[in-house]
């Protein structure tokens, strides 16, 4: 394998989006998905947006009041009259889009695309306005201005949803979260960001090209490219909504401790894999690692799971373990390696409505989201745990059959079951972040043979 | 124990719109063509069409021997499947299902490498599933049991 001998290659952070490669920061968001009705207003609009896009080039003093980003989704590069020929050569994954692939990501019954929200998944959603802000006046403004640029043009807002920060940077079940982001070679690595584990233990950097088209990958130093004006410093975007049912998963870990005889907190803590601080169940399985460790990100994310292959520390289904096995699955860390996931979420709260926009940056939608969620998350085979599913976020027929489970670990083994459906799946999309000259080429109508030789 | 099929059929261009619709409706997993192939572990169509002229490449891992397997699957594809082999080259629509298999078997090859060796026949294999769920859902039922008790559970459940 060598995966750890691509060279390092050097982003284009002036044709990047931010908050890809590292993450903006902001507390606050507004993901407004607009329909464009015709190509050339779309296109009229786009050229109006581009300039106002934020690139990825690191901010010299304190950041900016705001940050955007403009992604697409395949109807709407149709609506923007993308040559057709280009958007053939797009992967199967975006063409068909997040609901079109319901059945790969077990997005049935309740999470049918049929009951998503109105206006995901249906094929009006064409272009995505992502806005940032620390405040929700700055907000306002940034959504006003856009609605306002949106309805010069005749852009319809289809969906228009906030998200915010929760106290502590925890999801609503009230766990801290964005832990365990890659670190990427040519990029300055985060607090708690970690690599993927060799053959040695050692935590490695992943190749720019997991990420961000037209670089060094995995599998290649010169990856099969996407067509041009998109082969170059873009990304996909997944998008998805994920309600929580806060009451009903606080009620199913105090009802299981009581059988179990353990605290409703131990019983989370082994469906989730951390506890609700952060610290994980590898370096602390008795109790949480305390107020120090949990702020310091580093220590909360250096571990490994192959010194645990029964799963005894940290249960071999626990959600952070399926997510990312790390050196958990066999050939160390190479199996990993190739199924790793920018996250950029941030909870959302509408009224009682609760939950996560999940965000993910990566470069291939199948191989990297798209397996996680069915082979992972959905199925338990890959961690010898037959069809168990995961106990948050995975689906599958044993999930709301009465023999469902999930396994503890221990000896004896204990086990929850049957398991029961806390996350919701409310609607999503595939999108394209394309750089920020492939939105200029969109915006001019540039063709695609003039856009051959673009950066 | 298994046997690995492995055939390629051409196709002409004119027919592999159609071809590539007839392969797109079929439905997938339990639900598949394949299941209704007794002793089917695995099988699939793959449409080859980057490397020269056409082709329709069909691989699969069985219980039983090659003509056997395909003279069962002639016998026992569903309809919507049969049409799949019906856009190939000189397929005889006509003919005896002996005819049919013996046109499948002049297709086949040796193959040298296999998707999946499997040592057991996909009856062990859907039992040793049943008892890994039996077992599964025994364990989750049953846990926080005495020993004594455990024992005489497992007994009851499983047989002494």
């Amino acid at each position: 394998m060598t995966l750890w001998r691509r060279r390092a290659a050097i982003p284009a952070l002036h044709h990047v989006q931010g908050n890809v490669l590292r993450p903006f920061g902001y507390t606050r968001g507004a993901h407004l998905f607009m329909h464009v009705p015709d190509a050339r207003a779309g296109r009229a609009w786009l050229h109006q947006v581009v300039g106002t896009v934020t690139d990825a080039v690191d901010w010299p003093g304190a950041k900016p009041v705001a940050a955007r980003n403009v992604s697409l989704t395949y109807a709407g590069l149709e609506a923007l009259g993308v040559d057709p020929r280009v958007r053939a050569a797009l992967p199967e994954a975006f063409r068909a889009g997040m609901a079109g692939r319901a059945a790969v990501l077990g997005d049935d019954g309740p999470c049918a695309p049929e009951r998503w929200d109105a206006g995901l998944g249906t094929g009006a959603a064409h272009v995505l306005v992502s806005l940032f802000a620390d405040d929700a006046p700055t907000v306002e403004r940034e959504v006003d201005d856009v609605r306002s640029s949106a309805s010069r043009w005749g852009l319809d807002v289809v969906v228009d949803q906030r998200t915010a920060q929760l106290l502590g940077a925890r999801e609503h079940f009230g766990f801290s979260d964005g832990f365990s982001q890659p670190t990427i070679s040519g990029v300055p690595s985060m607090p708690g960001a970690d690599g993927v584990p060799d053959r040695f233990g050692r935590l490695r950097p992943l190749p720019l090209g997991e990420f961000v088209h037209g670089y060094p990958d995995i599998d290649s130093d010169d990856p099969p490219a996407l067509p041009p004006p998109f082969h170059r410093n873009g990304t996909f975007q997944v998008w998805r909504k994920l309600a929580q049912d806060v009451d009903a998963f606080n009620a199913y870990t105090a009802r299981h401790g009581d059988v179990l005889g353990l605290p409703a907190a131990t019983v989370a803590a082994k469906m989730i894999g951390r506890w609700q601080d952060g610290t994980p169940l590898s370096l602390f399985p008795s109790s949480p690692g305390g107020e120090e460790v949990a702020r310091d990100a580093d220590r909360t994310n250096t571990f490994c799971y192959g010194d645990d292959p029964r799963g005894e520390r940290c249960p071999l289904g626990a959600h952070v373990r399926r997510a990312n096995p790390r050196d958990g699955l066999p050939f160390g860390g190479v199996m990993t390696a190739r199924h790793r996931m920018i996250r950029r979420g941030m909870p959302y709260t509408d009224g009682d409505d609760r939950g996560l926009v999940f965000v993910a940056f990566v470069a291939d939608i199948e191989r990297q989201f798209e397996f996680v969620q069915q082979h992972w998350c959905n199925d338990g085979d890959a961690f010898g745990l037959g069809d168990e599913p995961d106990p948050i976020v995975g689906r599958n027929a044993r999930l709301t059959s009465q023999h469902g489970k999930t396994t503890l670990g221990g000896a004896p083994p204990r086990f929850l079951s049957p398991l029961a459906e806390f996350v919701t799946t409310r609607g999503g999309e595939y999108l394209l972040l394309p750089s920020i000259d492939a939105l200029w080429a969109l915006a001019d109508g540039r063709s695609l043979w003039r856009c051959r030789s673009g950066r | 124990m298994t046997t690995r099929v492995t055939l390629l059929a051409a196709v002409t261009e004119q027919r592999l719109p159609s071809l590539r619709g007839a392969l797109g409706v079929l439905p997938l997993g339990s639900d598949g063509p394949f299941a209704s192939v007794p002793g089917t572990h695995y099988a699939r169509w793959v449409l080859l069409t980057r490397l020269g002229p056409p082709l329709l490449l069909f691989s699969a891992v069985t219980d039983v021997s090659a003509r056997p397997y395909l003279q069962s699957m002639v016998e026992n594809l569903p309809p919507e499947a049969q049409v799949v082999w019906e856009h190939c080259d000189g397929w005889p629509h006509q003919a005896s299902v002996e005819e049919k298999t013996a046109w499948l078997e002049a297709r086949c090859y040796r193959p040298h490498l296999t998707f999946a060796t499997v040592e057991a026949t996909v009856q062990d294999i859907v039992a040793g599933i049943d008892a890994r769920r039996r077992l599964g859902a025994f364990a989750a039922a049953n846990q926080g049991l005495e020993p004594a008790a455990l024992q005489k559970a497992f007994r009851a459940e499983f047989g002494p």
